[in-house]
């Protein structure tokens, strides 16, 4: 019999205030499925020999061509590797039953694109830089991702389109402001987010919590680094576009919370603001004795203090 | 079904089973869960509070390297208060939101002293000492979980700076058979620790995540060193781990109550570990993921994955055979696992068949 719901802390919890025996507590633990049972074992052991296998086989292949070996000819080295993501996607349907099995072959299928690129390159010497080779490897990948129900696979394509534009910013347009990087990785990261956000209204779909808080932290990530980079080296005329930007996507972060109840948006954000303030502050009191370390010390830890203290009475409320 | 209801309904069928010494403090237990409901212990906040305590940290620093830094017993006295104020503040009230100032003050105070000490007795073994002994007192005066996580994390640092900064490496077997062995009694007693004391209970969870992490940043740092010929006798470190790893497949058997195929389990673990065995990274990995399915703790299996792909992934880096050889290597390695997984898919289906 397995009962829902009695999850690690609640029988820590029971096990503090009881004097339920050691060999019992042991059995609750098996019997609401807290340790692995055989079916458990089982299924971990074939996701493992599949998930290796198949990374252990993409990586052998992307080593053989890395390796450029003089014996094969150009035709049959991109004939090959072409043949391998063909044969990769013809595996995913034919295991289209087997949905472990269909999601590895497609993720295969993937970075197999990204070797057929840098076999080309390889090849035709065509100097490109590397943003076109994270460009032709998004493209060709990208409806993988999306007809694909796999959130590793969305999270790679996201991270292929990241690289694309970082490094299209730092090969072909250094000149650009030092800051244009980080507003254009924000600004694509939240419209990721939001259409995440959107994608249970019009699907089936379901989009995995730890993804959505990826997606999220990179964004106040790159938020935060551009806004220090703007506070420190203000070098265009521009430079409020990127804090009336970031401030409208943290203005619609904290009503997202507020509408759906959610905590994550509420800690991350103002973790930034402060940080930003601090930024600020150091770089507009030009101080050199301790005194505005010590100032800014006790600012954080009081902010963060007031923070959790406001954190923990709104989850308070919400849960009453 | 609430929380307060998940627990009435746990309750009610252990006592179903009519076990008349079995004795509960309902009210204590539905108050705690509550509690919990409303207290926020998110992965929001514990960013929030990690970053706002070391971000505190740092700038309390400057200020301090700014201003009393000059003389050794002001630092030693001042970093002295910080930390008692820390953990008596803890003591006193014991809750999330003052997470981040307890954080702050303590890594303050444990640098403050530290260096102090460092300043005053000229010598690097004494401020470890001394560091060892300030996370022995914290684990125990206080229950607090992030200062205890931090007081497991400062003990396995000092040990490992004790290596280091005496350049004796070849200690670094002992380090490893300390953390790995304590990773995995750690996680195999966790029934045992919940019911042995309040004290055990409180500080169970701060201990296991230390000892992972401590695990983890070892096994992160055999596979920096592996090309190195400064690192002697690696197959020591790895040999430990695979004693420590057949020792929990031993456990997990005895617990799932398995009596067939125990030959073929053991025979494969070992086939599997020997062929890593200048890899303790990659042993080291194995055992995290192998218990972190076990007991199902998610952030375990986590880092179990991520480090075995690191290592891995090192491991043939550091490899000094050309890049076609790692690839048939790699290869063939891969269909033997596809193989295995075709085979083993077939035993289970004919298991369940019969």
């Amino acid at each position: 019999m397995k009962q829902s719901g009695v999850t690690r802390r609640v029988l820590q919890v029971i096990a503090q205030h009881s004097n339920l025996s050691a060999e019992e507590l042991e059995s609750q633990f098996k019997l609401h499925g807290i340790y692995a049972d055989k079916k458990n074992w089982a299924k971990y052991i074939e996701v493992a020999l599949i998930g290796i296998g198949s990374a252990f086989i993409v990586s052998g292949i992307i080593f053989f061509f890395a390796y450029n070996w003089h014996l094969l000819n150009k035709f049959l080295k991109l004939n090959l590797v072409q043949v391998l993501v063909i044969a990769s996607v013809i595996s995913s349907f034919v295991f289209k039953r087997n949905p472990l099995v269909r999601n590895v072959s497609l993720m295969a299928a993937s970075v197999l694109v990204g070797a057929m690129f840098s076999v080309f390159g390889q090849i035709y010497q065509t100097g490109a830089d590397a943003y076109d080779f994270f460009l032709g490897w998004t493209i060709f990948m990208i409806i993988w991702a999306l007809v694909s129900d796999f959130p590793p696979l969305w999270l790679l394509a996201v991270v292929l389109v990241n690289l694309t534009i970082s490094f299209y910013v730092d090969q072909v347009a250094p000149y650009w402001p030092s800051d244009t990087k980080y507003l254009l990785l924000f600004v694509l990261n939240t419209c990721v987010l939001i259409l995440m956000q959107l994608l249970p209204f019009f699907s089936k779909l379901v989009v995995p919590s730890w993804l959505i808080k990826i997606i999220s932290l990179s964004v106040v990530i790159y938020i935060t680094i551009g806004a220090v980079i703007n506070i420190f080296n203000k070098h265009h005329e521009y430079w409020f576009v990127f804090f009336l930007l970031a401030f409208t996507v943290y203005a619609l972060a904290i009503y997202q919370s507020f509408r759906f109840r959610s905590l994550f948006h509420l800690c991350i954000v103002p973790l930034s603001l402060i940080i930003i303030i601090c930024c600020w502050i150091t770089e507009n009191f030009n101080d050199k004795s301790g005194t505005l370390f010590f100032f800014l010390s006790v600012f954080v830890i009081a902010s963060v203090t007031i923070l959790a203290k406001l954190l923990v009475n709104l989850n308070k409320a919400w849960n009453e | 079904m609430n929380n307060v209801e998940i627990v009435n309904h746990f309750i009610a069928s252990i006592e179903l089973k009519e076990d008349p010494t079995f004795t509960i403090d309902r009210e204590k237990v539905e108050e705690e869960i509550l509690k919990d409901s409303q207290a926020y212990s998110g992965l929001g906040i514990k960013i929030l509070s990690i970053c706002g305590g070391l971000l505190g940290t740092l700038f309390f620093l400057g200020f301090v390297a700014m201003s009393i830094l000059d003389s050794s017993t002001a630092t030693f006295v001042f970093g002295l208060m910080i930390l008692v104020g820390a953990i008596l503040l803890d003591k006193k009230s014991n809750n999330t939101v003052l997470d981040a100032v307890c954080i702050g003050a303590f890594l303050s105070g444990c640098i403050l002293l530290g260096y102090s000490i460092n300043k005053m007795g000229d010598s690097d073994n004494l401020t470890i000492f001394s560091l060892l002994m300030i996370a022995v007192v914290t684990v125990s005066v206080t229950e607090n979980y992030m200062l205890n996580l931090f007081a497991v994390l400062i003990f396995n640092s000092c040990l490992f700076a004790f290596i280091e900064t005496n350049n004796v490496h070849i200690l670094i077997h002992f380090l490893t058979a300390f953390t790995s062995i304590g990773f995995v009694v750690i996680n195999l007693v966790e029934h045992k620790a919940f019911v042995k004391s309040i004290a055990v209970n409180k500080r169970y969870p701060p201990f296991r995540l230390g000892f992972l992490v401590s695990l983890s940043v070892l096994l992160i740092y055999f596979s920096v060193n592996f090309a190195k010929p400064a690192f002697p006798y690696r197959w020591i470190s790895s040999i430990v781990i695979i004693a420590v790893t057949i020792y929990s497949i031993n456990s997990i058997i005895n617990f799932l109550q398995l009596k067939a195929s125990q030959f073929i389990i053991y025979a494969l673990a070992i086939a599997t570990l020997v062929s890593v065995i200048f890899a303790p990274s990659i042993c080291g990995a194995i055992l995290t993921l192998i218990i972190g399915i076990h007991v199902g703790h998610r952030l375990t299996m986590v880092f179990g994955i991520a480090l075995l792909i690191y290592a891995v992934g090192q491991f043939y880096y550091d490899l000094q055979y050309t890049l076609l050889t790692k690839s048939i290597i790699m290869i063939c390695t891969g269909m033997l696992l596809l193989i295995a997984s075709y085979i083993f898919n077939k035993k289970i289906k004919s298991h369940d068949e019969g």
